[in-house]
């Protein structure tokens, strides 16, 4: 992995930290949504991984989505918002990392354009996270399960369109030519 | 992709999941449920309060620091909850194994133990005459005849 520049470090740093909050504040709501289909979560995951998704579609470098899923299992750690996962956790964040890493560099071959490619990375990342979850805590089967993913990717579609006007706008303040 | 596949998509995942939640919500067993085991002459029988006729329950009772704490809940009199039993007394045990005793004269007495249902509707025992709370028992699990 080419050196990343303090400036990408510091991006990487304050989306890893919007993530976390992101999450915190969608809770509340989006327990009420998960609570009434009877599935463990599935929304807030997304809103986290929404920052991630930006800022690995502006650093541009393999390995950034794995660093930031470990940086941000580290800051639940210390923050004590680990949920269910306990010890697991970096787990849970750095493989829905590496997906976006994977997405990042494989869906940049496909010739889709800028929002549809944030959109499925989103989404894959998301469906991904859950996947995770359920397998380390959930031990959730059929229809659950089923809702669950489902409930995951809608919500990583809508996440990673937020993600894509986000990424537009930022763009375009930070001026940054990375960003394709 | 165009902006249509995209539509397309999340139309279809929408109406699975809407699917789904129907399919999970009717196989999802329900959580009013308000259940004591009353435990009768060697017989143990499940009786869920929400199916029985409740009352509103108003009451003030005092707590053992002499605080006083307002009941307003649905619950049955006990007297109603065991009519045409008998027994001498009463042990009414939590699922943490905490256990107070109720005599026949507390149960008779009009208006004085209840069974309301409780925080996150669990049944909770509330003995109005008692001036330290000490029958006050939470998440009530089973009621022994004895």
């Amino acid at each position: 992995m080419n050196k990343l520049s303090l400036k990408s470090l510091i991006f990487m740093a304050l989306c890893c930290d919007l993530g976390i909050i992101a999450k915190k504040l969608v809770s509340p709501v989006a327990n009420v949504i998960t609570d009434h289909l009877h599935i463990p979560g599935g929304i807030g995951t997304s809103f986290s991984l929404l920052f991630l998704v930006v800022a690995a579609f502006i650093v541009r470098r393999f390995g950034a989505g794995i660093l930031m899923g470990l940086v941000q299992s580290g800051i639940a750690f210390l923050l004590g918002s680990v949920g269910s996962m306990g010890a697991l956790a970096p787990l849970g964040y750095a493989v829905p990392g590496l997906v976006i890493d994977l997405c990042v560099l494989l869906l940049e071959k496909t010739g889709l354009d800028q929002t549809t490619r944030i959109t499925v990375t989103c989404a894959l990342a998301s469906v991904t996270a859950s996947l995770i979850a359920n397998i380390i805590v959930f031990g959730l089967r059929g229809a659950v399960l089923a809702l669950y993913m489902c409930v995951a990717c809608i919500s990583g579609i809508i996440c990673g369109l937020l993600a894509s006007l986000l990424a537009k706008y930022l763009k375009k303040a930070l001026r940054l030519e990375e960003f394709k | 992709m165009k902006r249509k596949t995209l539509i397309i998509a999340i139309a279809v995942l929408i109406v699975a999941a809407a699917v789904l939640a129907v399919v999970v919500s009717q196989n999802t067993p329900k959580k009013d449920r308000c259940e004591v085991i009353i435990s009768y002459k060697g017989e143990q029988t499940k009786t869920d309060l929400n199916s029985l006729k409740l009352v509103q329950v108003k009451g003030t009772i005092t707590m053992a620091s002499g605080k006083t704490k307002d009941i307003d809940s649905k619950g049955i009199e006990i007297k109603d909850l065991l009519a045409g039993k008998e027994y001498t007394e009463v042990a009414v045990n939590a699922e943490d194994n905490y256990s107070a005793v109720l005599v026949k004269e507390d149960i008779e007495k009009a208006g004085n133990a209840y069974i309301i249902l409780g925080e996150e509707n669990k049944p909770r025992l509330v003995v109005m005459s008692d001036t330290n709370a000490k029958r006050d028992v939470k998440n009530v699990m089973i009621l022994e005849l004895k």
